[in-house]
């Protein structure tokens, strides 16, 4: 699926003066994923087909994200990212959902699980920021108010596609990376993606670390065992302070696991949204040292 | 064409100093997401950007200002009403989302064209050596400052796209326009390729036929007419232009090729709009301004 078609599908949510773009398919039990940093909706492309055969499948464009708005008169942290959902799901009939978090979504996904639990059937947590994680070198850099200046939204995007590359297991084709980094090749899009990356604070993983132990929600942890960004002794920690939280190792996958191992993920993911249980075990036996 | 390759227009992003400050203004003032295309090719005139700036702001935030702009949107809505609905939604696939984007793009550019009209219709006519504006010395009513809530962000594809069929049409219209650049919604539409080679496809033989020519002079005439009437002098001439050290003639026809360009993009964004509003709904602006007072009455409220 190019990014335009995926772009096609997507519809319109207003949440007062702000709106969120999504991908609605599927019926079913209704399943959110939600992207990280820099990428948007069409980061879970490869998934949505699987996941909606069986699934009412959401996808949001994080506000500031993809589609979303992206004008500079709003709050992007994870904090706000959280309510903006939290408003959204509400908006288009969502009350309860399995909650799958990639990156910056992850931390989002966080949030919901521990602040708004009633929303949180399942949650899933794939290469997630988490603690004190993130954000990485990459991002950080991008996120200086500077950057506006002394890049041009050509120049950003490039550096951006380099910094991804090593995200992935194998190397991805130019047509995925620039599906990825479509809405930010403009100048707003450049600027808005600075501005979500300004936004990024480790406060706001910090401060629901004692509220971890509080999820009630079955928790899987999906995890690249080579994820250069966010390494798995995050995901190990995670699986070990969560309660009945089990963690995954994705082999031979990165940062994007979800384009890296696909069908693997999709098997892992159905497997956890319809509660079966694989038969591997646990692979987390005692409590790990994160950082 | 010898003028574009001696001055180069600032880009937003780029703008520093008393450039950002004034683009900042000019955004609060028109109350826009983004600085508009005239004023990045003005600024690239050194001083002529703050001048003439500091000549118009207080006839821009002005409620008369924005009153004469209305008329000149209703005027524009009115003239194109006989000439059809371009439908191009019928014949090109859009998602909702896209749809939303689109339309919320076109709402932008409505509401902005017919201020930019009036504008360089007023510099214009200082330039020529008319006087422009009254004098009027009672209180005049002002508008609120800053971008309407439901304004979408002004986004722009590159000037150069990759895109050969974007490549040509954005040639194409800086060959009609006489423009160093595609207009900005153009470039806004283009993040639409589909739609805007389509709507330009549509669009053509509806504004050649000879109801178009008639309908922007008369658009023209009534936005100087309105210039005429502001309430504030714009105290702008060839001499003050000629008197900071810049190209007057260049400014001079620079700016009567934006001048002729607003006329062109209002009706084609009328047309445009006809496709998803009825020619009452167009008379009205999409952004009504609320009175300056009332604004900050509703802030001390807060």
């Amino acid at each position: 699926m190019s990014w335009r078609d995926y772009q096609a599908r997507q519809r319109i949510a207003e949440i007062g003066d702000r709106f969120i773009s999504y991908v609605e398919e599927g019926t079913g039990e209704p399943v959110v994923l939600l992207h990280g940093i820099p990428s948007w909706g069409y980061l879970w492309h490869r998934l949505l087909p699987p996941l909606a055969g069986s699934h009412r499948v959401c996808i949001p464009d994080l506000i500031g994200f993809g589609y979303s708005d992206k004008r500079d008169c709003f709050d992007r942290s994870i904090a706000r990212q959280a309510e903006a959902i939290d408003a959204w799901m509400e908006k288009v009939g969502i009350k309860r959902a399995a909650v799958i978090g990639h990156d910056v979504g992850g931390g989002v996904a966080l949030r919901l699980a521990t602040l708004f639990p009633g929303r949180v059937a399942r949650l899933c947590l794939i290469d997630s920021v988490c603690y004190d994680s993130w954000p990485i070198e990459a991002v950080l850099e991008f996120g200086h108010p500077d950057t506006r200046r002394r890049l041009s939204a050509w120049t950003a995007i490039l550096l951006m596609k380099q910094a991804m590359k090593t995200g992935f297991a194998s190397s991805p084709s130019d047509d995925l990376l620039d599906g990825l980094l479509a809405p930010y090749v403009t100048e707003t899009g450049k600027l808005s993606l600075v501005r979500n990356a300004i936004a990024l604070n480790t406060n706001q993983t910090m401060e629901i670390i004692p509220l971890l132990q509080r999820i009630a929600a079955p928790t899987l942890v999906l995890w690249g065992e080579e994820d250069p960004f966010l390494p798995i002794r995050y995901g190990e920690r995670l699986a070990w302070d969560i309660p009945g939280a089990r963690l995954i190792r994705i082999k031979q996958a990165r940062h994007f696991v979800m384009i890296d191992r696909p069908h693997e993920v999709c098997e892992h993911l159905l497997d956890f949204l319809i509660g079966r249980r694989p038969e591997e075990k646990p692979s987390v036996m005692r409590p790990p040292q994160a950082a | 064409m010898a003028i574009f390759n001696r001055v180069k227009p600032i880009p937003e992003h780029e703008a520093e100093g008393e450039i950002e400050r004034v683009y900042h203004e000019i955004r609060q003032t028109l109350r826009v997401t983004g600085t508009p295309q005239m004023f990045r090719h003005w600024a690239a005139y050194g001083t002529f950007l703050p001048m003439v700036w500091e000549a118009f702001r207080s006839n821009a935030e002005s409620r008369a200002f924005e009153a004469a702009s209305d008329r000149l949107r209703a005027e524009a809505a009115r003239s194109v009403a006989p000439l059809g609905k371009p439908n191009v939604p019928a014949r090109v696939r859009l998602g909702e989302s896209q749809t939303y984007h689109l339309c919320a793009s076109l709402d932008l550019y409505y509401y902005l064209y017919p201020k930019l009209l009036a504008l360089t219709s007023a510099v214009q006519l200082a330039l020529g050596g008319e006087r422009v504006g009254k004098e009027e010395t009672g209180e005049i009513a002002r508008i609120e400052r800053g971008a309407p809530a439901g304004m979408i962000a002004m986004e722009l594809s590159p000037e150069e796209p990759q895109d050969p069929r974007l490549r040509a049409l954005f040639d194409e219209f800086k060959k009609h326009s006489n423009l160093p650049a595609a207009s900005d919604d153009v470039r806004t539409l283009a993040l639409w390729p589909d739609y805007l080679v389509e709507a330009r496809k549509r669009l053509k033989p509806i504004l050649a036929g000879a109801a178009s020519p008639q309908a922007a002079e008369r658009l023209r005439e009534r936005a100087r007419s309105e210039a005429r009437a502001l309430p504030y002098p714009v105290p702008l001439s060839w001499e003050k232009v000629k008197a900071i050290g810049q190209d007057v003639e260049a400014i001079a026809a620079l700016t009567g090729r934006f001048e002729q360009a607003c006329l062109r993009c209002i009706l084609d964004i009328a047309l445009l709009e006809r496709d998803w509003r009825d020619t009452e709904a167009l008379v009205s602006s999409p952004f009504p301004a609320p009175p300056r007072r009332q604004a900050a009455a509703a802030e001390e409220a807060r």
